[in-house]
């Protein structure tokens, strides 16, 4: 009985590793950086074999101790680092897919990357890889680019909430800014800060071009019941506010908390996350 | 939140979706309307012509005949019962606020034999109520002679709700009409006798259905994991990204399905409450017809097009309501942002099906779906599969055979 088990052990293990592509006839890569704002950049990859499996990296100077490393070493650590990830994902997540499937690409792919520090040097590598036997075929190539800087406001914004109603007054009012809320346990569930929130939501307006609809300027007044039917009598929210010109956020983002109520002034704190 | 927006986090974080507050129904509320049997294939081999399939783009082309009748014969390998129960039934599900209403809709099992699953199905756009699922064989109902139990609601707007609009693409509502005769089919399943032998259900919708399943997928994840387990989730041709699928239409000035520019609209205004006003989008001879062509539930889908007689942008809605820039244009923009489907982790795996050759839901959506999704369990099928009705029956094929 125990040597069925082994042998039933052996062909699941068999078919787990069927799972993962192979590809080996090794390629060269066109990489081109077409687009670099001071957190996000957008490249391209174009291999020369569309068949072939690649992965990527991005390096800021920041991390110096590996940033002038060859090539070829930065891709073996980073290959290193995906394979340990892996094996720790695929035991926690659930419906993960193959190795393939979370680190590689095939054909030619437009590549957005987000999370960049600003006015930095960046170093984005290519590998081909094989997913089968998670080894680097060929040889990585890199190309460098720069993250731009952006000059921060110090911008401050001073609150005024009545009954359903909120009034911004930016310390600037020339400056051009953008706030937003949503409910705080929905935000706590789903983002590890509010600020990431923020960074998420404006993301998402960049990528659809809706930004310019979006921005604020000078002293506003919002009335929640007249913009927002899902708000409820009591809900607790969570909002967020930032300088916003030229594509960028360009202050420091303020966080609020507030009790949403329709028929008396709406209590709000500046946020805590609870720990001293 | 402030504007109606939706959290299309990139990196592998929760999900997050405004809703209106749901009531309590009791779901053991399925009551039969009407049941008849019918025979999937006839004496000949060839399809029961009482099976609706998805209008071909051109009607003038029968391209998908042959396509039928493969997909027949690959079924009749494998079935287990050819003629299959039609049950159309009522249920109480949820109204677009929240509150208690009673909707339609279909199930379908195999005559005979053990039924394995329950497939819980999303049907594609429909115009005409006599298209309903509750109302004809609908295709994705062949899958129920392989033996599962497929369930297939009308949605709000169709069957017993028929002088309603419908929501067209408002997915929480949608999506929430499907989870319901689901929860209340369950268990009149048990009652008769047919109870499936997994508890585990199975999801496939193509087109608007394709969408309408991620969403319902996102839904039973949340609120009904441990009732409506999912083993596997089939989507195919769908419009997830709707901003997407809206700048392309509008780079374009054209669109594969014109009819969906008034069902769009109205859907998701009045799933949202929008209070838009349509003379601010539609052109003239549309905003003067559209509540006959789109309301009346009387025309299919390529009728109405035909009524509307353009595929043009420009010549069916104006400046405006082209540029989502314009104030008015940009809080619709935002309720498609927040109808978009593809904000959440799946936690099953998924069929992902699209022709790159699809003018009516145009390829974007598949690419921002494999973008969103990418690093998860999912078997993404595209490729040069012809035009959107061509897809479906691939589509179909493709579930009927791997069920």
């Amino acid at each position: 009985m125990k040597r069925l088990f082994i042998i039933a052990a052996t062909v699941l293990v068999a078919l787990a590793c069927t799972k993962e592509q192979s590809y080996t006839d090794p390629c060269t890569f066109e990489i081109s950086v077409s687009k670099v704002k001071s957190s996000k950049v957008w490249f391209s990859i174009k291999p020369s074999n569309p068949n072939a499996y690649y992965a990527y990296g991005v390096f800021s100077e920041l991390a110096d101790d590996i940033y002038n490393l060859p090539v070829m070493d930065l891709a073996k650590m980073n290959l290193g680092w995906w394979v340990d990830a892996y094996k720790i994902w695929e035991e926690s997540q659930e419906n993960i897919g193959t190795f393939a499937d979370v680190y590689c690409y095939q054909g030619d792919r437009e590549i957005k990357q987000t999370g960049l520090g600003m006015g930095l040097e960046h170093r984005l590598f290519v590998v081909q890889l094989d997913p089968k036997t998670r080894t680097i075929i060929g040889t990585p190539q890199d190309v460098h680019f720069t993250t731009k800087s952006v000059e921060m406001l110090p911008l401050k914004f001073d609150l005024e909430f009545g009954a359903d109603r909120l009034t911004i007054t930016p310390s600037d009012l020339s400056a051009t800014y953008y706030w937003d809320y949503d409910n705080a346990d929905q935000i706590g569930r789903t983002y590890i800060t509010p600020q990431i929130f923020f960074y998420s939501i404006v993301d998402l307006y960049e990528d659809y071009d809706f930004m310019p609809n979006m921005i604020s300027k000078g002293k506003e007044t919002y009335v929640f019941s007249q913009n927002d039917k899902s708000l409820e009598e009591g809900e607790r929210c969570t909002l967020v506010l930032a300088g916003y010109a030229n594509g960028e956020i360009n202050s420091d983002s303020a966080v609020y908390e507030f009790v949403y109520h329709k028929d008396k002034p709406i209590e709000f704190t500046p946020y805590s996350d609870g720990e001293e | 939140m402030k504007k109606y927006i939706i959290l299309l986090a990139i990196s592998f974080l929760g999900a997050s979706c405004v809703k209106p507050p749901v009531e309590f129904v009791d779901f053991e509320t399925f009551k039969v309307t009407s049941v008849k049997s019918t025979d999937v294939a006839m004496a000949d081999g060839t399809v029961n012509p009482e099976v609706q399939f998805m209008e071909s783009e051109d009607p003038e082309t029968k391209v998908a005949v042959t396509s039928v009748a493969r997909l027949v014969s690959d079924l009749l390998g494998a079935i287990n019962s050819n003629n299959v129960i039609h049950v159309s039934g009522t249920y109480t599900g949820h109204d677009i606020d929240g509150t208690p209403i009673t909707l339609s809709g279909k199930l379908l099992v195999p005559r005979d034999g053990k039924i394995k699953n329950m497939v819980i199905v999303s049907h594609y756009t429909i115009g005409a109520n006599y298209e309903c699922p509750s109302e004809c064989f609908p295709m994705e109902g062949l899958v129920a002679a392989k033996g599962y139990a497929v369930v297939v609601a009308d949605y709000i707007g169709f069957g017993v709700t028929a002088n309603r609009v419908h929501p067209y693409m408002h997915v929480e509502s949608t999506a929430r009409s499907v989870v319901d005769m689901a929860l209340a089919v369950k268990p009149y399943l048990e009652k008769i006798g047919r109870k499936p032998e997994s508890d585990k259900v199975i999801l496939m919708g193509y087109s608007q259905g394709g969408s309408t399943t991620l969403a319902v997928m996102r839904m039973i994840q949340k609120e009904y994991s441990d009732v409506l387990p999912i083993q596997k989730v089939y989507c195919g041709g769908g419009p997830y990204d709707l901003a997407a699928t809206y700048d392309k239409a509008m780079a374009d000035d054209v669109t594969g399905i014109p009819c969906a520019i008034p069902m769009i609209l109205q859907g998701v205004n009045v799933g949202q409450d929008l209070g838009l006003d349509y003379a601010d989008f539609f052109q003239p001879r549309l905003l003067e017809n559209y509540d006959e062509w789109i309301n009346s539930k009387r025309y299919t889908v390529n009728q109405m097009n035909r009524l509307m007689g353009a595929k043009a942008l420009h010549e069916l809605m104006t400046d405006a309501g082209r540029d989502k820039n314009n104030p008015t244009t940009a809080r619709f923009y935002k309720a498609l942002l927040y109808n978009s489907v593809l904000d959440f982790q799946p936690k099953s795996p998924i069929y992902m099906f699209h022709s790159r050759e699809d003018q009516t839901v145009p390829f974007v959506n598949a690419q921002r779906a494999e973008t969103f999704f990418k690093g998860y369990n999912i078997d993404f099928d595209f490729g040069d599969y012809g035009v959107h009705s061509m897809g479906a029956i691939r589509f179909i094929m493709h579930v009927a055979i791997e069920l």
